[in-house]
């Protein structure tokens, strides 16, 4: 029995060291359906087909082609306004539908209708909160990201109404921080911070949307009171307190900060000083929770080709699989170089 | 013996490339470290399972039978499974499916993340490796070659580690993905704790041996390896690290006075002394607590806050567990289906109304309980006769002092296990494994050297 036990043992050790080193994973998995998406959102088949087939597990494999030719019918505005509210409200995912209520909404909004954006916008909240704030979260930042970009009073407000659907994220933060960089958005944050019931009823963001509000001033603030009031703000991404030099993990925060506050001097000191060998080694307590952080700033800050170097700082693995899928999206356009191991 | 010198020597050479794996592997906790430990370990059982020697204790027989069971378990936990795990962009789902629901089960996870195959690899590879130093430990020379090796791998963690903390000395490797307190080359500062707790055993355990050779010199060396451990494992951020290392003086001290007193004089002597002792060393703390008592309140206040906080939490994670345990008490919810169940009920039980944070854990900070809620009952019972078998061995090998000191080293570490995850942790496991074995042979009869 001892002999077999020790042969079943060395077979296993073997099956299990070729899925070891295999770096394929779910995550990866996930990472190429998004490319997939991304490439049929722009008409690039033959990257579809080729992330397509290198998807391992079949339950994977893309499959929203319903979605994506509606989205893209409306982005391109080749669609029937007659017929396109049936063919969404066929769309069985709530935070789908959510998503091209919203794309409806701002192309009328841009049209003038105002009655159909209003409209429009009210179904894609009632949608998206039927959903599991856990699933939305995604779809929720796409919205907010559409009405954001539309720098309009109405659709600004309702971004901030959207932000707030999820539960925690640290997109989430990045999303609040941004709006500081969006003149009705900080208006609308600042009324809500007037409201004693809103403060004290969504005590989470309030700290962030008073951050959103201190950055919309950022271009008279000391640097003293830019790192007052971030002292804290890194926290929520990954930092461990086993870093010593914690102080210096809000980095790219206060990089982003100056991005969006419109202080683009201040914006490249904070980047270099973010990206520095000496940074990079002190933060390597936490390296790959840094790298993700650092990352998904700089795609925010349009800065994309120092996030991949960022990653490719990263070895290869499941970790770094993980790293990927999480900020993909951020990634315009993404680098299929990326996902190529 | 061995049948061969070539066995014996491969045997030996993989044991040494085991302790510098588990010293310096990231405890096992990352995927290709974890691999290289679990494999190596099966390599020495593979060696030594097709040696003519084989140990007679009831322990090594009855561990067989358990690696076979497991193995059996295991491949029908990975098959049987009822909760898939699903991937998304921004999380992961517990999808359950169909299952035979009188077989047992388990939660369907990539191999990377833990699932029942894993489980079956780290557990089969530690109980591999405690079958193979039954068999080992036959021989005195590979016995005292394995306890050196480990005594100093352990010690030179306890050094690395100190610097790291006071100098700022880099991370091992340059980096984790982790927000959790590393420590040395541990990626768990508590995990470290416990590690070197049983490092100081190893080492206390040598210098005792060295002292009745009479090589004081070595004898020191090992005793400053121990107190090395000790002062490591004691600045690990571990509370229960260092209260289970003070734990582990508090028994070895008053015992190795006992024996040093009965040696020269008599049993008598001894039990009077030590009781003496006690009494004094009990009245000076009384007094000095007394008449310091303020000073001590303003100085230990945090430490209480900390243990504290970290109790409160841990019952929360056990209450929790006893509730998955109770969904599956037999065969348990599988190998490693802790880290999802558990997350997904502290996920369930958060109160999204006060937008408290999701949080999530890899174990239920139990070992006990974490086995329990992983192989069930059935589990529960191989464990529980395999203790019963170690220590019923133990006691029939008439053990001397560093037997005594090894036993007690691996008896601290199961007690830690209690409120914490180091058997969890294949580094911990598979050291602990060893040095159970070890003190069933320390034994000069049992030996075949004399």
């Amino acid at each position: 029995m001892n002999k077999v036990c020790a042969i079943v043992m060395l077979i296993l050790a073997l099956v299990i060291g070729r899925i070891t080193f295999d770096n394929n994973d779910d995550n990866l998995n996930v990472a190429r359906g998004i490319l997939c998406e991304k490439a049929l959102l722009s008409g690039d088949l033959q990257t579809f087909k080729a992330q397509n087939n290198r998807i391992s597990n079949q339950h994977l494999k893309f499959a929203n082609f319903d979605y994506i030719n509606i989205k893209k019918a409306i982005l391109t505005k080749q669609y029937d306004s007659a017929t396109v509210e049936s063919e969404i409200a066929k769309v069985a995912d709530f935070g789908q539908r959510a998503v091209l209520w919203a794309l409806l909404a701002t192309n009328e909004y841009k049209k003038g209708n105002i009655n159909k954006y209003n409209n429009y916008i009210v179904r894609s909240y009632s949608d998206i909160k039927s959903e599991n704030p856990v699933v939305a979260e995604q779809y929720c930042y796409e919205i907010v990201e559409n009405l954001v970009n539309l720098d309009e009073k109405l659709p600004q407000e309702h971004a901030v109404d959207f932000v707030q659907i999820p539960y925690y994220s640290n997109t989430q933060v990045l999303h609040i921080l941004g709006m500081g960089g969006k003149r009705f958005c900080v208006q609308k944050i600042s009324r809500l911070l007037n409201d004693k019931q809103f403060v004290a009823e969504n005590k989470r963001f309030v700290r962030y949307m008073q951050r959103a509000v201190f950055i919309s001033k950022i271009k008279d603030a000391s640097d003293a009171d830019i790192n007052r009031w971030f002292l804290y703000s890194a926290i929520e991404f990954s930092m461990t307190w086993k870093i010593r030099n914690w102080n210096n993990y809000k980095l790219p925060l206060l990089a982003y900060a100056c991005y969006v506050g419109g202080d683009l001097e201040r914006y490249k000191f904070y980047r270099d000083k973010s990206v520095s060998a000496q940074q990079l080694k002190d933060m390597s307590a936490s390296y790959f929770g840094y790298v993700e952080y650092a990352a998904k700033i700089f795609c925010l800050t349009n800065d994309t080709k120092l996030a991949q170097k960022l990653l490719g700082t990263l070895p290869d693995g499941h970790p770094k699989n993980l790293v990927i899928k999480n900020l993909l999206r951020f990634f315009e356009p993404i680098p299929t170089t990326l996902i190529e191991n | 013996m061995l049948p061969s010198q070539h066995n014996f020597y491969l045997g030996l050479l993989l044991m040494f490339l085991e302790s510098i794996l588990c010293t310096w592997g990231l405890s096992g906790t990352d995927n290709i470290f974890s691999y290289f430990i679990s494999l190596n370990a099966i390599l020495i059982y593979c060696v030594t399972a097709y040696s003519k020697e084989s140990s007679n204790l009831l322990l090594h027989r009855f561990l067989k039978y358990v690696l076979f069971f497991l193995i059996i378990i295991c491949f029908i936990q990975y098959f049987n499974y009822n909760i898939k795990i699903d991937t998304f962009e921004g999380y992961t789902d517990l999808k359950y499916v169909d299952f035979v629901k009188w077989l047992p089960t388990s939660v369907l996870g990539e191999y990377y993340k833990g699932n029942a195959l894993k489980s079956l690899f780290e557990i089969g590879a530690t109980i591999g490796i405690a079958i193979a130093s039954l068999t080992m430990f036959c021989n005195q020379k590979a016995l005292r070659c394995v306890l050196i090796f480990l005594g100093v791998n352990t010690a030179l963690m306890g050094i690395y580690a100190i610097i790291q903390d006071e100098l700022d000395f880099p991370i091992i490797y340059n980096y984790f993905y982790t927000t959790a307190s590393f420590y040395g080359s541990f990626p768990l500062s508590n995990a470290a704790g416990a590690f070197l707790n049983i490092g100081c055993a190893i080492n206390f355990s040598l210098a005792v041996g060295m002292l009745k050779k009479r090589k004081f010199f070595f004898s020191v060396l090992w005793f400053s390896f121990a107190l090395i451990c000790s002062v490591s494992s004691y600045m690990s951020q571990s509370e229960g690290a260092r209260l289970f290392c003070i734990f582990f003086w508090l028994i070895v001290l008053p015992l190795s006075f006992y024996k040093v007193v009965s040696k020269f004089y008599s049993k008598t002597t001894a039990t009077i002394s030590i009781l003496m002792a006690a009494f004094l060393v009990g009245l000076v703390a009384y007094l000095f607590i007394n008449s310091n008592a303020e000073t001590l309140v303003k100085k230990y206040e945090n430490v209480a806050k900390n243990l504290n906080e970290s109790a409160s939490s841990r019952f929360f994670m056990y209450k929790l567990s006893s509730d998955i345990i109770s969904k599956n008490p037999i065969f348990g919810s599988g190998g490693k289906s802790c880290q999802y169940l558990l997350t997904e009920e502290m996920i369930k039980s958060r109160d999204s109304n006060k937008g408290s944070l999701a949080s999530s854990t890899y174990h239920a900070h139990s070992d006990p309980l974490e086995y329990l809620m992983e192989f069930g009952i059935v589990g529960a019972f191989f464990i529980c006769l395999s203790m019963a078998f170690w220590i019923w061995n133990f006691y029939k090998s008439s053990p001397d002092f560093e037997s005594w000191i090894l036993f007690i080293g691996a008896l601290i570490c199961l007690l830690h296990s209690c409120f914490d995850m180091h058997l969890h942790i294949l580094s911990t496991m598979i050291v602990f494994a060893v040095v159970a074995s070890a003190c069933l042979f320390t034994a000069p009869k049992q030996g075949t050297l004399k």
